[in-house]
């Protein structure tokens, strides 16, 4: 029998519950020196093993380790709870930041906003009223009908353009007046030409007109 | 006394601190000798404890009724020893012929009385130094601290064969050194 199976019997024999060996091992056992030295070690290696198992540790002040133990889960629970106070803390003034943030941005936007409307309110309202016998007027009226509305625009703008005293209504009416259809358009300037206060005979050519117009 | 685990764990689980401390003083002393046997060295022991209760006490909620709480408990404290004997770069300084002397009386001997700490930690140490750190955990919780196979698989999750593997060849190398330490001390007697 070869040495390494008998040493794996051995093993087994020491550390498992094998209550015997067989007669064929134990014969090579007493018969080889390697095997015999392998075999008492084993012994002596359990026996050792299985002695320091019954000999158990002794925990010094079992108490002081309780309360140890106690102590650290104290710290540790202040800590949790001081934590979660340190965040809400801190979530509370980001907030408060994010909102006074958002009322400044917000309020200058809206700020902007009524300062533009305030200035270009102050610049129509400082455009003085077109006089009615001026070249401009006269030019509006010599485009229509004959030419029709689009040719109104296209004059009309490049006009007002060219006198620049009201620059910036006139632009700003064009752009309006640029949206609508060209009966709409005609009809407003009409209208408005009526509040300029207009001799009898631009009247009767005015009227003409808005008849012309609606029988269209 | 099943009974009474089950309700201490209920009421941990509700963050009750008596009944954590019920829990500890009813578990401690065992953690500390499983720490010990890994450990080898009183105040290491001590600290993993600590730490693996504190642990515990954290993770409570993840504990699963089925599994045996004790196992679920061995389990934390060997990580948390495994954690320790990673990071402790210091070795204590062993007597070899003291440790000698100590394994021969237990060999000559069936000694019952008990010996201190130290020396049983140095005895631990010098039989299973060198040993692969697997090996390491496997031959002291199975022979040193006594637990079966089958829980030695759970707590280090680790197969059957793997298991007998690693302490087929932690037992060999320990048989081999308790020899040279046998024949040491009955050279210097």
């Amino acid at each position: 029998m070869k040495c390494d199976v008998v040493k794996r019997k051995v093993y087994e024999f020491v550390n498992s519950n094998i209550k015997q060996l067989d007669d064929e091992i134990i014969r090579h056992i007493d018969n080889c020196p390697n095997c015999n030295a392998h075999y008492e070690e084993s012994k002596i290696a359990k026996k050792i093993t299985s002695s320091l198992n019954q000999m158990q540790p002794i925990l010094n002040n079992p108490h002081e380790l309780t309360n140890d133990i106690l102590a650290e889960l104290y710290e540790l629970e202040q800590e949790k709870n001081s934590a979660s106070i340190r965040f809400f803390t801190i979530t509370k003034r980001l907030l408060a930041a994010a909102s006074i943030f958002l009322i400044v941005v917000f309020g200058y936007e809206q700020y902007i906003i009524v300062e533009k409307l305030i200035k270009l309110e102050q610049q129509i309202s400082a455009v003085p009223r077109i006089p009615v016998n001026s070249p401009h007027y006269q030019e509006i009226l010599s485009y229509y009908p004959k030419q029709g509305a689009g040719f109104i625009k296209t004059g009309l703008t490049s006009s007002i353009i060219a006198t620049q005293d009201n620059d910036l209504k006139s632009r700003f009416m064009i752009a309006r007046l640029g949206r609508l259809s060209s009966e709409v358009v005609s009809k407003r300037l009409l209208d408005q030409l009526v509040l300029l206060r207009i001799s009898n005979e631009e009247l009767n050519i005015i009227n003409s007109i808005k008849n012309e117009l609606e029988n269209k | 006394m099943q009974m009474d685990i089950v309700n201490i764990i209920k009421e941990v689980k509700s963050g009750n601190k008596t009944a954590f401390k019920n829990l500890v003083e009813e578990y401690q002393e065992y953690a500390f000798r499983m720490a010990f046997r890994v450990l080898s060295n009183e105040e290491d022991a001590k600290d993993v404890v600590q730490d693996s209760f504190i642990k515990i006490w954290k993770s409570i909620n993840s504990f699963d009724a089925k599994l045996k709480f004790t196992t679920w408990i061995y389990k934390i404290v060997i990580n948390c020893a495994i954690d320790k004997l990673r990071s402790s770069k210091s070795k204590n300084t062993i007597n070899i012929d003291k440790v000698s002397e100590n394994l021969c009386r237990i060999d000559r001997t069936n000694p019952d009385e008990q010996i201190e700490n130290k020396e049983l930690g140095n005895i631990i140490t010098c039989i299973s130094d060198g040993l692969p750190e697997k090996q390491k955990l496997v031959f002291v919780l199975r022979d040193i601290q006594g637990l079966d196979s089958h829980e030695v698989e759970k707590i280090l999750e680790m197969t059957d064969t793997s298991v007998k593997s690693n302490l087929y060849n932690a037992r060999q190398s320990v048989r081999k050194k308790l020899s040279k330490l046998l024949a040491y001390e009955r050279r210097t007697i």
